[in-house]
């Protein structure tokens, strides 16, 4: 009923600064409880996104990541020529095989040391994850003590820039160039020539092998007969579901943390609602008592005073998801507890987060109204309309 | 047409207060004939809007037997009450009792929306109401807007659109000056002889007491009987 509508919206605009400390309390819950889930999605996204469907990783069989994975130089020849395995025209195998380490430096901002991936790996790489990009400079030269740094390491460390010299292992590493991996984890990493960093670190085997398939369905053809294979010791997974496990400590942290900080803030929101609401209850009750004398039940009087709250609720949830859609121009980096190292992700805001927010925020102002919508529905006639009695 | 519209048997109406029993209304009996004119006097605390309100169904009495239009108020639900108050009672408050936040238009659309008419009937109706209280260019003012004889009016105007067997008016004319008084009661009394309406009206006011037909007396809550 429009008019009805127009009733409680009415009275919300004639108590608008209530209405509005109302609204911008269980706003801001709203704000922290959408930025919880947009931070807790940004990671997985930014993690989801590091790997390419088309892709398959091998990792030494109960590894649970590259770091504590090996593979041998004769055992990655053989295994790159599976069937299965995506080949070039010239028909080498699109394969590359990497090693994984770690590199400590100084972030930009709170001047922390910070443990980044350091990635040796070949030319290859780019042919195996052709979202990876060249953004500045140049491709490192192999056989070189050259490196290349992700978009995100350019950003937050600002003694990893381009040109600058840093050191490690014992030797003197240059950037010429940095990637662009379109947002995913891949931007957190420093990469480097294989060979050199193998001799640097003193290893003799590789890490991780990343192989292109012929077709994204192809992967249980490459799988099948490696895992089974008592030689190589392998598994073998899909890229991106390998990249998604990675984050699962972090982001259950985060959503943990987040979703019982929101659930004690809703709590004092709630109780706002009730305040907000009990108020205009006082308020109304004449009005009440009017509205039943002319007809109204007292389940219509319920209904308006749960609308009204239910308008409060959907204001407030606009607000917060108004205040939480600048955060999607924030970028966090932080330690990834999967894997040690250092990783940037954003906030992302999805439809799917919109609509719970907005629920959400809806469900807090009906939980906060129905105790003053159950008091206006219950006041007798007579005592509503305060009136002689007698 | 029911006739007569209110019959009243043995009505006995007690309330507590402070722990104190105090009987308002006292082996009420009487019936009000249709398209009656009446007016009920007495002083403050003689039970006057207590009857008022058993007869709107808004009270019920403590014993005794209340028909209106028909109906056995007492044997009605809460639900029921309230969907036969809006199909059978139009009220005039004393305080007008206007929603604030709603135009008169809205005011007086308000009994509508419990009827099945459309939204254009419903614009119709409430635009004739309005016109016949003389406040057809009032229509998008908000109370606040009003003088309180305006307001009375759209009081009333609300009170007759949905055309309900019976109008009770409690003090109607207890807050406006002698001129807005003059035309509420003027209303009231075309209503009474141009539409036949039975309108049931409670007064301290002698003078609005006599632009009824008939006037009773209500003292400790016990009705004077007429001579």
């Amino acid at each position: 009923m429009m008019l009805w509508g127009a009733y409680s919206l009415r009275n919300l605009w004639a108590r608008r600064v209530t209405t509005a400390f109302t609204v911008a309390g269980m706003g801001l819950v709203v704000f922290v409880f959408l930025a919880v889930l947009m931070l807790a999605h940004g990671l997985e996204r930014t993690l989801g996104k590091t790997g390419d469907p088309a892709n398959a990783i091998l990792l030494r069989k109960g590894a649970l990541s590259e770091i504590d994975s090996s593979i041998s130089r004769d055992h990655a020849k053989i295994i790159a020529l599976q069937s299965g395995i995506k080949q070039t025209l010239e028909g080498r195998p699109v394969a590359v095989s990497e090693i994984g380490l770690q590199l400590t430096l100084r972030k930009a901002k709170e001047r922390s040391l910070a443990s980044l991936s350091l990635r040796g790996t070949s030319h290859d790489a780019f042919a195996v994850r052709p979202k990876v990009r060249l953004a500045q400079g140049r491709l490192w030269e192999p056989g070189t003590t050259e490196i290349m740094v992700g978009a995100q390491v350019a950003k937050q460390f600002p003694e990893a820039g381009l040109h600058h010299v840093l050191n490690f292992g014992n030797r003197a590493w240059t950037v010429v160039g940095v990637f662009d991996a379109d947002g995913s984890g891949f931007d957190s990493e420093v990469w480097g020539d294989a060979e050199q960093f193998m001799a640097t670190f003193h290893r003799t085997a590789f890490s991780s092998m990343t192989v292109r398939l012929t077709r994204p369905d192809a992967l249980a053809q490459v799988k099948e007969p490696l895992e089974r294979d008592p030689r190589f010791n392998l598994s073998v997974k899909r890229e991106p579901d390998y990249y998604e496990g990675k984050a699962e400590s972090l982001a259950k942290m985060i959503r943990v943390t987040g979703l019982f900080l929101t659930a004690v803030f809703s709590i004092g929101a709630i109780m706002g609602a009730t305040m907000t609401m009990s108020a205009a209850v006082a308020q109304r009750t004449t009005e009440i008592g009017t509205l039943r004398t002319l007809g109204f039940t007292r389940l219509a009087i319920l209904q308006t005073f749960l609308i009204e709250s239910m308008a409060l609720g959907a204001s407030a949830g606009l607000l917060g998801i108004a205040g939480a859609s600048f955060l999607q121009s924030v970028t966090i980096s932080t330690v990834n507890w999967d894997t040690g190292s250092e990783i940037a992700f954003g906030f992302y805001l999805s439809p799917v987060m919109v609509g719970l927010a907005l629920l959400f925020a809806v469900l807090m102002s009906m939980v906060g109204g129905l105790i003053p919508a159950t008091r206006a529905a219950r006041l007798e006639v007579v005592q509503a309309l305060g009136e002689r009695t007698v | 047409m029911y006739d007569p519209v209110v019959t009243l048997q043995r009505i006995l109406k007690v309330y507590f207060r402070a722990g104190t029993e105090v009987s308002v209304l006292r082996d009420l009996s009487f019936s009000i004939p249709a398209g009656t004119f009446l007016a009920i006097m007495g002083p403050s605390g003689s039970g006057k809007s207590t009857l008022l309100n058993l007869m709107a169904g808004i009270d019920r009495p403590t014993s005794g037997v209340v028909v209106v239009a028909g109906t056995r108020l007492h044997e009605l639900s809460e639900g029921d009450m309230a969907r036969w108050r809006a199909r059978h009672i139009g009220y005039v408050f004393q305080s007008y009792n206007l929603i604030p936040v709603l135009t008169a238009a809205e005011n007086v659309e308000l009994p509508l929306l419990l009827t099945h008419l459309s939204r254009s009937e419903r614009t119709d109706h409430v635009k004739t109401a309005l016109r016949l209280v003389g406040l057809g260019d009032r229509m998008d003012h908000y109370p606040r807007q009003l003088s309180g004889g305006q307001e009375q009016r759209v009081g009333l105007a609300r009170a007759i659109v949905s055309d309900p067997t019976m109008i009770l008016a409690d003090e109607p004319t207890g807050n406006l000056d002698r001129e807005s008084a003059e035309d509420i009661l003027t209303l009231f009394g075309r209503l009474n002889r141009e539409l036949g309406k039975t309108i049931v009206m409670v007064t301290h006011d002698p003078r609005a007491a006599e632009r009824a037909q008939l006037i009773r007396h209500l003292e400790k809550g016990v009705l004077e009987t007429p001579p």
